[in-house]
This record gives C-alpha cells, structure tokens and sequence, in this order.
C-alpha cells in the first residue's frame, strides 16, 4: 500500500526547526520525500534517530528553482561525508544522515555558515517588496482609471470578503517576510558571534504562531465569504413585475417594446449590502434604442447609503468624477443628484441607486425620482 | 591573487592538501591527516571555500570522476599559499620572544 502522509512544515527561515521537525517525523516512522511551499510530503519507514540538516543556498535564487539544477559536485561531497540528499525546494536543500553515522557537521565555524545565510535574508528583507509593489501600482492604475478612492470604496461595498482576503493576504505577506527577515537576522549575529545553529530548538514563539495561523484563518474565511457571495449571486433576465427596489422601463413611464433577451438583472449580497445590477436595451421606435444600467444598493444605514451615493458619481461613467453632477428637487426621496441627460444619483433611506440613461427623448430626471419615490415608498 | 590578506585557517589548509590534486571528500580526508586530526572540516565549508577560491583562480577543476570533481591549485595558488606560509613562518619567529621570556 502506498502511505503517504502531509504535514505542514516550519518556514524556510526556521532551519533548526526544520532539522527537529525532519528528524522527529523519522523517529515517529515518518521518512522525508518531498517539501512543497507549506506541506512536506512523508513515506512509511522504520522509526529511526536520524540526524536531519539544511543547507541554504548562496547563489542565485533562480539556480536552485528545480533539483536538476543542484550542483553534482556538491552533492558528491555531502554524499561521500555520509550525507544523503533527500530534496530542496527553492533556497533549501535538506540532508540526511542515518542513525549512528559520524557524518560531521556543514560547518566547522559558525561564522562561515552566517555568509550562506545571506541570500535568505535578502530575500525576506525585500524580495517581497516587488510583489506588493505590483499590486498596488495595479490597484492604483485601475482606481485612477475608475474614480480614485471611490472606486475603492464601491469595491468595499460590493466585494467587501474579496476586499478582506486581500487585505489578510497583504497583511500576512508582509508580516510573514519581516518576522522572517528579523529570526534569520538574530541567527547570523548569533553565528557571528561564534554560536552555531541550534538543531533542535524548543518552540516557544506561541505569539508568532498565533498571528500567522490567525491571518491564514481569516484569508480562509475571507475566501469562503468571498466564494459564498459568488455562488449565491443570481442572475437572469428582466421580470415583467419586481417588487425589488430597482426599477422597470414602464415604471420610469417610457413607452417602447421590450427586447427582454437584451435585459438583466444581478443581485448578490456582500457582508455591507444587498446589490442589484440592471441593464436593459429596448427598443422605442425603429430608428431609436435605448439603453438603461441601474445599480441599486440596499446598505446597513442611511449614512452609508449617502456615502454610497458620492462614490456612485465619483464613479459615474459619464459624470466627471462627480462634477458634472448637481442636485436635483428630490421629492420624497432624501437627495438627488443628475449629470447632463445620462445619469442620475438618488438616496432615501438605506437605498442609494445609479441609473444610467442612453436614448433620446426620454430623460427626464424629476419623473425617474417619482418613480423611485413610488418604489421605495414601500 | 597574491595580494590577498591572511587566509583563513580552511583556505590554507585545502590548498595545502591540493599540492596533491583530488576531489572534495579527498581533501577533507587529507586535510585531517595534516592536521594530526585537529581540524575535521565539514562539506558544507569546504565547498563554500572550494567555490571562493575557484573564482579567484587559486585552484582550476581539472576533471570529474563521476558526479565527483577534482580540483588542482593553480600557480597563483601555490603564490598565496607561499606567501601565506612565509607570514606564519615570520609570526612564529617573532613569537620566540615568548619562549626567552618564559625561561
């Protein structure tokens, strides 16, 4: 039968604690094969007392991204000292050496083992910069081209379990490389100050384990949230009568027959809001269409809803970021605000909606806001 | 590369087992007997010491015997190696004080 067994290992910078953990496996009958970015891969063995070791490599990162690339030489040596290569993963490269075997150590001074340590320093000191530099520069570019800070605000509230994952994932990228940088930091003072590295620490950083098992849990929660929100979203076409707070073409008054194949209708459920997203094409006559987007949102409170409203014409495809905006007479509704003959803003309670208005001869703002009047009234 | 400064204990004693060209576990094993057993040095040193010098040109690889390399030290090598022990050789000389004053 072909055991396996997976186990979640200590981080690349944790070499004593990777070298316990190896050897603690064996002793259990659990033997070495493959070490993957968060799990070590296990086979069924006799337990035994091995000596595990982890040698990081100097060079090049991208040297030792596969096995194939590992210097024979080097491993003839380990090999011919009584050291076994049992698999490397990025930096690392694990040895083993049986029970009982007099294979000496890597290193007979502590102070040549610090200079290896350097590249895995580097790389948690700063190899994590260009990553979170992309994604920000990406989210920028994309706020800039959507409505700035209101973009990011209208993505809070629609997506607000993405929004989370991402920040968690940020947040334990972050924390997880400059813990790294500062343990890997403390081991090479420690070496060069002639301390060589401890191969079986006693864990004791509950702290440390805490914030990164926390932070794992809430991007798992995030995600499900985030896949939860996915899966329950409906979508489909126009109903001919909705008691939902958007609005149909013959509750805004406009005449035309209706080409419900081009219409419909999102809703989705974010943790902040209720989102309804509504396109429909129709035809008013035979030489003019007319196009209609509403997004609808039903929010915690009335103050969110306001704020809510600022973002929509911050984002307004055709409203200038929200200065070709101005109030309009509200009615029963708490404000309203419309932008050239296209769009319009409105608030009343916690409701907040965009409509988006392309044909001509219809617009009328003053008759959409009774209309909403009539449909929120409720 | 000669105008380097005081080797390190490793380096001197790797070349000094290269005056007899070899492979890395040779060299560790003759570097053990050099020193009377004193010094055992282990792989991971060797090799880091092994590249450095091989990217000085203190010592060329002149073959592989299997996965195994041999290396051999070059003319430059035996320079440092020679400067280096002219410089022991002067420190201990200049510690014979120690010796007088201990009479």
């Amino acid at each position: 039968m072909n055991r396996r067994r997976y186990r979640f290992h200590p981080g690349d910078y944790e070499l004593g604690e990777n070298e316990k953990f190896y050897g603690d496996m064996e002793a259990q009958g659990w033997r070495l094969v493959s070490r993957g970015a968060f799990l070590s891969r296990f086979a069924p063995a006799e337990p035994s007392a091995a000596r595990y070791r982890v040698e990081v490599a100097e060079e090049n990162y991208y040297a030792y991204l596969s096995d194939e690339d590992m210097d024979d030489g080097r491993l003839a040596v380990f090999a011919d000292c009584g050291w076994e290569f049992v698999t490397g993963r990025r930096l690392l490269r694990i040895f083993r050496a049986p029970a009982g075997s007099d294979a000496p150590e890597f290193y007979m001074d502590p102070r040549q083992q610090a200079a290896t340590l350097k590249t895995l320093h580097r790389q948690h000191l700063i190899g994590w910069i260009p990553t979170l530099f992309t994604l920000l520069f990406s989210l920028f570019l994309q706020s800039r081209r959507l409505g700035g800070l209101a973009y990011f605000h209208r993505a809070w509230v629609e997506e607000t379990a993405l929004c989370l994952l991402l920040l968690a994932a940020v947040a334990w990228l972050v924390y997880v490389n400059l813990h790294a940088a500062w343990h890997v930091g403390r081991v090479i003072r420690r070496m060069k100050r002639g301390q060589p590295l401890d191969h079986s620490p006693r864990s004791r950083r509950h702290v440390h384990r805490a914030v990164c098992w926390g932070l794992a849990g809430a991007m798992v929660l995030c995600g499900l949230l985030a896949a939860a929100q996915r899966m329950e979203a409906r979508a489909g076409e126009l109903p001919l009568l909705t008691t939902e707070p958007y609005l149909l073409p013959g509750e805004l008054g406009l005449p035309g027959e209706r080409t419900l194949k081009e219409g419909s209708v999102t809703h989705s459920r974010s943790l902040l809001a209720d989102c309804w997203d509504v396109y429909e094409k129709m035809s008013a006559s035979q030489e003019n269409t007319v196009w209609i987007w509403q997004d609808v949102y039903l929010l915690g409170t009335e103050r969110a809803a306001v704020s809510m409203a600022q973002s929509l014409m911050g984002t307004a495809t055709f409203g200038d970021r929200g200065r070709s905006f101005h109030p309009i007479d509200p009615g029963e509704l708490d404000m309203a605000w419309a932008a050239g003959e296209l769009e319009l803003v409105a608030v009343k309670g916690r409701l907040a909606a965009h409509i988006t208005y392309i044909g001509d001869g219809f617009w009328d703002p003053v008759a959409i806001c009774r209309a909403l009047e009539e449909k929120w009234a409720g | 590369m000669t105008d380097q400064g005081p080797m390190t204990e490793a380096m001197y004693y790797i070349l000094l087992a290269l005056l007899r060209p070899g492979h890395g576990y040779g060299m560790m094993r003759r570097i053990q007997e050099l020193s009377g057993g004193r010094l055992v040095m282990g792989p991971g040193t060797l090799y880091g010491v092994l590249a450095r010098m091989n990217r000085e040109e203190l010592i060329v690889l002149t073959g592989e015997e299997g996965r195994r390399k041999n290396y051999a030290i070059t003319p430059a090598g035996r320079s440092a190696l020679l400067a280096e022990y002219a410089r022991l050789k002067r420190m201990v000389a200049d510690g014979d004080i120690l010796e007088e004053a201990e009479r």
